[in-house]
């Protein structure tokens, strides 16, 4: 477990679980779910690049990729929650208030 | 044992995000994501990146999980009515990935991570304070107003209308 590939295969892998998550759930929780752990995948292969040119730099932009993260998460949940408070449903094929029907 | 302990990670990290998307209910989907995330912090601390594993444990594992059970209690329905129905959809994300799994594995400089009791740039706590105070100092700071502007955002989105002001028709 010391080459970069290693490191690379599963951060893909979780990449694509959440990829897959966000494309094909329509559940709004699940689909923000899938969006964090689509961020973390891709934070993990930005740690083990920065760890293989032995350069912080990149594990500081995780660090502030994971800071935006947890802003942006914490928007989107307060507004699922007023959405559930309009609609009581949180499925996204609900979201349709500006479709115009 | 090293290599025990990598496997775990992994198996907890890749694991516990397919659990998120096969799970229908919602604690347990939500569980499933912290066990992946805890795999994701262990398989930091394997590359010696520790201030960023304890980061992760508690900004991920701690603070967004906990935010995710609460929004699960406010909002949530008892089950996740969406099954992943696309199969079609799938498999083409799972080709795609495929492909471009085997396109790391064949064209990935050939790096070492880990070195074996030498000490790399990412183990040492205080090089982190160094670069963002020094070099990513106006990044320092428009994340924590763009932090400051999400709370303001969400206490301005979860606030009741006042009584006085006409409600205006949303739907």
């Amino acid at each position: 477990m010391e080459n970069l590939n290693d490191f690379l295969i599963p951060s893909l892998l979780i990449f694509f679980a959440g990829l897959a998550g966000v494309v094909l759930k329509k559940n709004l929780l699940v689909v923000l779910m899938c969006l964090e752990l689509m961020l973390c995948g891709a934070m993990l292969a930005l740690v083990s690049f920065s760890a293989a040119y032995d350069d912080i730099d990149g594990a500081v932009f995780a660090f502030f990729a994971m800071a935006v993260a947890a802003g942006e998460v914490a928007v989107a949940l307060a507004v699922v929650v007023q959405f559930f408070k309009i609609r009581r449903s949180v499925c996204a094929d609900d979201v349709d208030t500006l479709s115009g029907e | 044992m090293e290599n025990i302990v990598y496997g775990i990670f992994c198996a907890m990290g890749v694991g516990g995000a397919l659990g998120l998307l096969l799970n229908r209910g919602y604690i347990n989907a939500v569980m499933s994501m912290l066990v992946s995330m805890l795999g994701m912090s262990g398989l930091l601390f394997l590359m010696k990146a520790f201030f960023l594993a304890f980061v992760m444990l508690v900004v991920y594992a701690g603070a967004v999980m906990v935010l995710f059970v609460f929004t699960v209690m406010l909002a949530g329905e008892s089950r996740d009515n969406s099954p992943l129905k696309n199969r079609a959809g799938v498999v083409l994300l799972w080709l795609l990935m495929g492909l471009s799994a085997s396109y790391f594995i064949l064209n990935c400089p050939d790096l070492q991570v880990a070195l074996e009791g030498g000490v790399s740039a990412l183990s040492v706590s205080k090089l982190y304070g160094l670069s963002l105070f020094t070099k990513f100092m106006l990044l320092f700071e428009i994340a924590g107003a763009v932090l400051l502007v999400a709370m303001v955002a969400i206490i301005a989105i979860a606030k009741e209308p006042s009584p006085e002001r006409p409600k205006r028709e949303m739907l």
